[in-house]
Formats: structure tokens, sequence, C-alpha cells
């Protein structure tokens, strides 16, 4: 788990180049703190930075930029290859030569006998890039589910990449403008929809997707996309087959030559995870939760029992006002695209640094595959409603104008927008979700930056939903491609990198995935995560009947002291009324966002 | 007409579901939008639920009627187009399928807006409805995807030559390019990279049996005497599986056969590079689209002589044209084409294969085709697209 970055095709003098190339390592260098390396070719205008965490192979060995041993291939990785000894394996039957122990090694030569189509070989999570020198072509890859961040700039025959945007713009190849779209996006959901990036002209490398980069024009491919099948496993083959892909994916993801942590909140996921790394023979493991004064948010008695139940060597980090105000400067410095999460991530994968662990497993993503949200409930409610509504012409649409324009909270408002429009399940999820309504969002935006553009207007409404089996089943593949991918997976990946943390997920698997998509609905997404309940019996009953609450926090008593005054100012400026604190937040943190980036 | 003219486009699916004419469809309004840049296109289609983002935005405008329970959707969605031609009067509809034509054709005595049908295969070859045959008369124009469908409905129908036209069916070259076979495929289906390997792809639904697959299994009993390591490879889903399972077990090919289930569409062109031939014997197909993702990848490909497949195939100058029932002639054009002997030089030659599928048939080619259809409907299209 580390930082990359690259400049291909620049036409620049070698000290320019190297300059530009120095500016993104330095951006990137919270991400890897045991080791930086970097590639220089100012004859071919190529230039590849890493910045490592060592996981695997702590040796010099796994130093990166990586070589292939003829010279011809150069690699930068970031990420965890889990199988990548067995794929060493066939390798080396079939006569390639090992130098290292790292899965960087195996990556590269995994590219030099399979091309592009080596993705499909690699389980883990990873974005990568692999320059050749004789072909002069690039190739990058990110990971099926998005895990690993890779955002590119490519224009005027030049490609200039990176784990994080602003790492793209320290290039200082790339003009500092805001993109309004992905501002747009921004206001609705509360974090940038990929492929946009709150910066014009940088793009997100979208999950499952590869790049090809030659004679100055970059090809995007989609190589996998969560598609849900709905069928293929006997009613009888659930639970047990459940359960199996959720054991080798928890053992696929404790393969590391340093300790493997877990966070441990209260909840069912991340039990689930630190129960199947128990039974899978974990020794010594260290969990970690953060705990409240606030009985409403702290689940610190629950996890503490879960601790002993399992055994673990439990850590728990007691956060008070004024530890959490303490942080929330260094977390919005730590940012890199605005979100209205994250500050959760950032504060545990501190704590966890801060013990001395450089991996830990996390919950994340059991929410999405196990139907675990309110959204699996809402959204059908929502459409069916909305289809029989919609029988009585113009009645929707009339309530809908009154809630959008009368509606004394943001939920009302989402409501009410969602009323004056065919009742899709992209609109319906987006009214779970969102944050502003359409009309807010363009308010803001002019206020913030001017017009706001014909092509952006109505984007609750433009994105695509392949077709799932199931309503339900469309409500997960939502969750997995928009709320897991473009926050979840975002904040934690930056949060805990700027800790030197790396984080694994073991519900974001594709084998795992993979499985779990043959399940019918009607038993995969069963309320009360039931079948992953009856898949790892051994979770307590403390954990499996307690009611859902999430990993949150008491950010809005924090936030209203902290920045009090500047949430005043923003409310006064602000040209739509903020009602909820997540709402000023969500400004906040894109004001904040902007100055920092150099975007306005 | 306008030099702007206001289009309403007609479609049963845009990108709800997989298949010919839905990937027909969606090539259509993308080339559409090519040929006429200035027109206002509203795209209608009925069983779509969301919309996507490639057509939002100026003087495009998607709707969909998706969300309707099945028992009502067809009412609403026709109401829908109804309510939307009278009011905006656009200066033509046309319409991907041709079951929407009768009520074309009513709109067409309301509003006087002339309509133009796309015609494919099975829908419209033999239609004994009075609605659809008047439906496809009443039509200023239809666009057969095939010179087979045009044939059987100038025939059929008693049309005039001038008022049928040829629109076939395209791909995108840069989606389907030759490639080793896949590391990945080969493990998951247990195979070795000589192993020589016959792909279908298709619904495995018991209405859709004049695929020809049934045909393939028959002939892999005599194929896997002088081939006896060949795999047939079967994708594709739906309700005839099961009774395919029980005819390989009956035929004694389970270790010849792999039914692969849903193919999805990222994983297609993989599927192309892992076979040594693509092979469907079709009865009913109004094109095949399928085949022309084959021959980009460089494969070989069997199709039959009495439907549509004879056009992708250029009447066999790129592919084996066999008679669909006759097994025995099937397991031997397989046979020929799996040991490199088929008389046929260009199935041994994968780059000229592609670049003839190309030419024939690429993107390009469709909206030069498609320019031309507009212009007997009386548009003016860009001239880029000529």
């Amino acid at each position: 788990m580390c930082g990359i970055a690259g400049i291909i095709g620049a036409r620049l003098p070698g000290p320019e180049l190297e300059a530009g190339t120095e500016r993104m390592r330095l951006a990137l260098r919270n991400r890897g703190p045991d080791d930086t390396g970097t590639f220089l070719s100012p004859a071919t205008g190529v230039a590849l930075t890493h910045t490592r965490l060592a996981i695997l192979d702590l040796s010099a060995a796994g130093h990166q930029p990586m070589r292939s041993p003829d010279g011809r291939h150069v690699i930068v990785f970031n990420g965890e290859i889990y199988n990548h000894a067995a794929l060493r394996r066939g390798l080396e039957a079939a006569g390639e030569q090992f130098t290292s122990h790292s899965d960087t090694e195996v990556v590269l030569a995994m590219y030099r006998r399979h091309g592009p189509a080596c993705v499909h070989e690699l389980e883990g999570m990873f974005a990568f890039c692999v320059w050749d020198e004789r072909e002069r072509t690039a190739f990058l890859a990110r990971d099926p589910f998005g895990v690993k961040p890779l955002y590119y700039h490519a224009q005027a025959g030049r490609l200039v990449f990176a784990s994080e945007v602003r790492a793209v713009l320290a290039s200082g190849l790339v003009p500092r403008k805001p993109c309004r779209e992905a501002v747009f996006s921004y206001w609705l959901f509360g974090t940038v929809q990929e492929p946009l990036t709150i910066a014009d002209g940088v793009h997100c490398l979208p999950a499952g997707h590869h790049l090809t980069w030659q004679d100055g024009h970059a090809r995007v491919r989609c190589y996998w996309e969560p598609q849900i099948i709905g069928e293929g496993i006997a009613a009888a083959d659930v639970v047990p087959a459940t359960r199996a892909a959720l054991r080798e994916s928890v053992s696929r993801h404790l393969v590391s030559d340093v300790p493997v942590g877990v966070f441990l909140s209260g909840g069912v996921d991340s039990t689930c995870v630190a129960t199947l790394v128990r039974a899978l023979g974990g020794q010594n493991l260290q969990t970690f939760c953060i705990t409240f004064d606030d009985p409403a948010f702290s689940e610190g008695d629950v996890a503490a029992s879960t601790a002993r139940h399992l055994g673990t060597q439990h850590h728990q980090w007691k956060m008070d006002a004024a530890a959490g105000r303490a942080l929330l400067a260094d977390f919005l410095q730590a940012s890199d695209q605005p979100s209205i999460d994250g500050f959760n991530t950032y504060c545990v994968s501190r704590f966890a640094r801060e013990r001395g662990l450089k991996v830990v497993l996390s919950g994340l993503g059991g929410d999405e595959l196990f139907g675990g949200y309110g959204s699996f409930q809402l959204v059908p409610k929502l459409v069916r409603a909305g289809r029989w509504a919609s029988l009585i012409p113009f009645a929707p649409m009339l309530a809908g104008h009154a809630l959008e324009a009368l509606g004394r909270s943001p939920r009302m408002g989402r409501l009410g927008h969602y009323l004056t429009d065919r009742p899709s399940a992209a609109g319906a999820y987006w009214c779970g979700r969102g944050i502003f309504t359409p009309s807010e969002a363009a308010r803001l935006i002019r206020h913030f930056l001017g017009d706001v553009g014909e092509a952006v207007e109505d984007a609750t409404r433009h994105f695509s939903v392949p077709r799932q089996p199931t309503l339900e089943d469309t409500v997960s593949y939502l969750e997995l491609t928009r709320y897991m991918r473009n926050q979840l997976l975002r904040d934690s990946d930056v949060m805990s990198m700027a800790s030197g943390l790396e984080l694994r997920v073991p519900f974001v698997d594709r084998k795992l995935f993979e499985v779990l998509r043959q399940i019918p609905a009607a038993i995969r997404l069963a309320p009360g995560k039931e079948l992953l309940l009856r898949a790892v019996p051994e979770i307590p009953e403390w954990v499996a009947l307690a009611p859902k609450r999430g990993f949150a926090f008491p950010f809005e008593q924090w936030i209203a002291a902290e920045w009090g005054e500047v949430f005043q100012r923003i409310k006064a400026t602000s040209p739509v009324p903020l009602r909820t604190w997540y709402q000023c937040w969500c400004v906040h943190a894109l004001e904040q966002c902007l100055t920092r980036l150099g975007l306005r | 007409m306008p030099v702007a003219p206001r289009l309403h486009v007609w479609v049963p699916d845009y990108q709800s579901s997989h298949g010919g004419i839905q990937t027909f469809s969606r090539f259509f309004i993308r080339a559409l939008l090519d040929c006429l840049p200035g027109a206002e296109i509203e795209v209608l289609a009925k069983n779509d639920d969301s919309y996507p983002a490639s057509i939002a935005g100026g003087r495009r405008t998607f709707r969909c009627a998706g969300w309707w329970p099945m028992p009502y959707r067809t009412f609403l969605f026709a109401a829908q187009l109804g309510a939307r031609a009278i009011r905006r009067r656009p200066d033509a509809i046309l319409t991907t399928h041709a079951n929407f034509a009768p009520f074309a054709r009513t709109i067409q005595a309301v509003t006087g807006v002339p309509y133009g049908v796309v015609a494919h295969g099975i829908e419209v070859w033999g239609a004994r409805s009075r609605g659809l045959r008047a439906g496809l008369r009443g039509a200023s124009r239809i666009m057969a995807v095939s010179a087979f469908t045009r044939g059987r409905l100038l025939a059929e129908l008693g049309l005039k030559p001038a008022a049928v036209g040829l629109l076939p069916n395209t791909f995108l070259p840069e989606q389907f390019t030759p490639a080793a076979k896949p590391n990945y495929l080969l493990r998951r289906y247990g195979l070795e990279p000589e192993q020589p390997v016959i792909l279908t792809v298709a619904r495995l639904a018991g209405a859709e049996r004049y695929k020809g697959y049934d045909q393939i299994l028959h002939a892999l009993g005599p194929l896997r005497r002088q081939q006896p390591r060949v795999r047939y490879l079967l994708g594709g889903r739906g309700q005839d599986r099961q009774r395919i399972e029980r005819l390989i077990r009956e035929l004694n090919l389970a270790a010849h056969v792999t039914l692969v289930g849903f193919v999805p569409d990222h994983e297609l062109e993989d599927h192309y590079n892992l076979c040594d031939v693509f092979a469907m014997p079709s009865k009913g197909e109004g094109f095949g689209i399928v085949f022309l993702e084959a021959m980009a990848c460089g494969k070989p490909v069997l199709a039959g002589n009495k439907d549509g497949s004879v056009d992708p195939l250029l009447n066999g100058q790129l592919g084996a044209l066999v008679d669909p029932d006759d097994v025995p002639s099937i397991a031997r054009e397989l046979e020929l084409i799996l040991t490199r002997r088929h008389p046929l030089a260009i199935l041994q030659q994968p780059e000229e294969l592609r670049r003839c599928v190309i030419a024939a048939y690429g993107y390009d080619r469709f909206v030069t085709l498609l320019a031309g259809q507009l212009r007997e409907l009386g548009f003016a299209p860009a001239a880029s697209a000529s």
C-alpha cells in the first residue's frame, strides 16, 4: 500500500520533468513513510515515482519503481495482491525468476506474460502503472471495486497520473480549475461521483477499468463490473457457500509480513471479520475501537464484550470533544477531495498506527452486500409508491413542488424533488442519500463558481443503472457503485493512508461477490443481515440482536463548538438555507478543498 | 424538411437488457445524433427505468416507462407515445421495433406524422397480424437489417423495392480486437491453450432454440472422434438450460461441453478470443451481431444458410455457411475449421478477416447507410455522415 505517480509523454527538459515528479512525490509522502523512489527517462518524457509503505517483503528488494530483468518494463504499484504466492508459483513453473518476495514483482511478471488480461488474475486491491520502454506504451489499471484510487489527466499527448488528485495537480502540468459537473455532483451526494474529480481535466480511472496510453492517446476500457445474477446456488447450499466464501476472503486478506489488526465496532460486519480471523487461527489479534462519553454514539461496551469473547488484545480510545476538535484541522488537511464523511476512519486509523499497527481489516462493504442499509427498504417503497401516485395526473408533481418549496427539512425537499420526476430507482436512491436538491445545487454552484452550465443541471436523473434482477438488487448495485465506491472507499483510502496505515476490506472482494451475486435477493438481502448471521453463527447475540447504529461520531456537537463562527458566516452567505450540520459541513469542506488545492 | 428537424425515436429497450435489437437501438440513436447533430431528438424507451447520460442535455430528451408494472406498461407507454406525438408534432417517428409500427400508423392517421420502421427478423417474417402488416405497409420507410429480411418483406408484403432500404447491424471495432486466449478463462473452464474450443453465445430460452446449439451438441458426437479434446462452450442463461443439461447427459458429452452461464459484456471479447470457432447455425436470425464481433476478433465463424446470418458472413465470403439442419455437415465444417483445413482461406487469416468485417459493417459504414435512409425520408444529414 503506497502512493504512486507519474508523467508519461511530457516533452519537458530533464530538470523540469524531475521537478514535477518530485512535487508529486512530496504530495504523496504521507502514503509511504518507509521508502521512496523515482524513475526518470527524459529522452522519452517519462517519470514514475513511488512512496512505499512496506507490508510484503520489507527488504530493499521491494523498492519501487521496479524494472523487469531485461529493463524493458517499469512498474509503480499501490495495493496488495493476496494471491501473489500462487501466481508466483505458476510463473516460476513457467520459467520466471524472482529476486524479491514482493507482490509488485509478481504483478510485473504477470503483465509481461499476459498483457492487460493480467488484471483478471489479480486477487486484491490495486492501482498500478507499467511503462513499456520498447513499445512506448503505458498501462494503468484499478481493482474491480475501486478500493485503491487512481487519478489521471490525459491531454496534449501526455498523461499525468497519481494516487491522489492533489498529486496530479502538484505536477504543475494541469491547469488548476474546479470541475463544475463534479461540484454539482458533490452538492447532490456529498461526494464527487467518479469518473469526475473536483479538478477540471483530472479524471478518476473508474473501478474495474484499465487505461492504455499509446502515441499520445489514452484508451479506457472496462474489464469487470458488479453484475448481480440472482440465481445459480441452490437454496440448501446458500449458507455453506456464503460461509466458505467469507472465510476464504478473510483468509486472503490476512496475507502480510507484518501483524494484522481489526477495526472492531459494535456492529455485525466488523464482528464478523474479527470472528472469522479468530476462527482461522489468528493469534494475538489486536482490535481497535473508539468510544465516547455520549452513550448515544458509543459502542465501546459492545465492542469490549466482543473482544473479551474472542480473546483479542483490545484497544479503546475514549474520545472527548476536545480531542475530536483537536484533530479536525488535521483531518481537513489530510483530505484530498471534499467529503462529508471520513473523520471516523481518520481517527481510528491514527489510533491503530500509534499502537504500532500497519495493516487493519475493516467490515466496510457488509451493508452493501447483505442489505444492511435502510435504503434497501426505502428505495423500493419510494419507487412503488411513486408508480401508483403517478397514476393520478399532476398530483405527485404538484405535491412535489409544494414539498420542495415548503418542506422544512432537506429530506422533505429531496422527497419533493423526487415526486416531481418519474419514479426511478436512481431518483429514489438519491432521495435517500442526497444532500441538496438540484435546484439548491444550481444556486450554490452559481454562488461559488458562477454559472452552472446546461449539461450538469439534473444529474440526479442522468446516471445509468444497469437492469438488475430485482429492485432490491438495484439498490445493492447502487450502494456498491455509488456510496461505497465514491464515499466509503475513497475516504477510507485517504484517511488511513494519512496515518500510514493499510486498510483492508474483506467484504469488498471480487471472488466473494461472484459467489454472493448468485444468491436470490430475497435471501441475500433479507432484513437484519439474516444471511450473514446464519453464515457466521459465532457472532455473539449481543451484536446480532442489537439495532443497527453505524459508525457515528458526535460530530454535530464538536463542530458546532469549533466552527461556530465559520458556520454562522457560511449560513449567512449561503444562497440556500442550510438546515443541518452536514449541509454546513458540506459547504465548509468544499471551501476548504478549493482553497487547499488552489482551485480558485 | 427543416434544417433542425424534430424526431421521436421509439425503442423497446435502450440499456435495460442485452440483445440484438437493444444493441441495434443504441447504435441507431448514436448514429442519428451523428447524422443530424442539430436535430431535436426525443427517445422513448418502453422497458428502461433509468436515464442514460449519453442522451441527456441539449435538444435531446429521454423518456422511459420501465417502472410501470408489466400488465399496464404497454398501455401506458402507448399513451405516452401518443401524447408526446400529438403535443410535439415531430417531423418523423422512427422505431427500432416493428411491434410499434401499428401504433405509429395510428398516430400518422391522427397527426399526419410519417414514420420509419426498422425490421430485424422473426418479428416481421411471415407476419400474420393484420395490424403489423398494415403498420409495415404504411411506413414511409422500412429499414431492414439484412438483405434476407428485406427479401422476405418484399415477397410477403408485396412492397415496392424502393420502400425498403438496408441498414445492417454494426459494432465498435475497438471493443473487439484479436488477442491471445485469456489465461483467466482457460483456468476458469479448465482448458489447455491448444485445446480446440467452439463457442456459442445465445439466450437459452425455449423460444430461441432456433439458434442451433442443439445441432452443435449433436455434431459433437462425430466431431469428438476426430477431435477428442474438443470443448464446446455454450454461453447464456434461460429456462432451456435444464433441458440442455439432460441432452448433454443423454449424448454423453459432459466432458466436452461447458455451460458457462451469462457472459457479461465486459467478458464477451475475451470469450471470442478464447475460442477457435464461433458457431451458431441458426434458423431464425435476423442478422446476428455476434458474428461481426467474433470476426472482428479474427475468429472463424460458422452460421446457418437459411436466415439473416448470410448477411454478416457476406454470403459465405467471410465464414462457413451450412444447412442448419444438417448435423453431419456442421460436424464436417467444424472439423475443417478446427484443423485449419477449410477451403475458405480467410478463416485462417485473422487480420484480413477483421479488416473485411470492419470495412463492411464498421460503425462509420453504419452512419453512412443511416444517412442514406434519412435522405430517403426527406432529411438532410450532415455532410460528415455521408
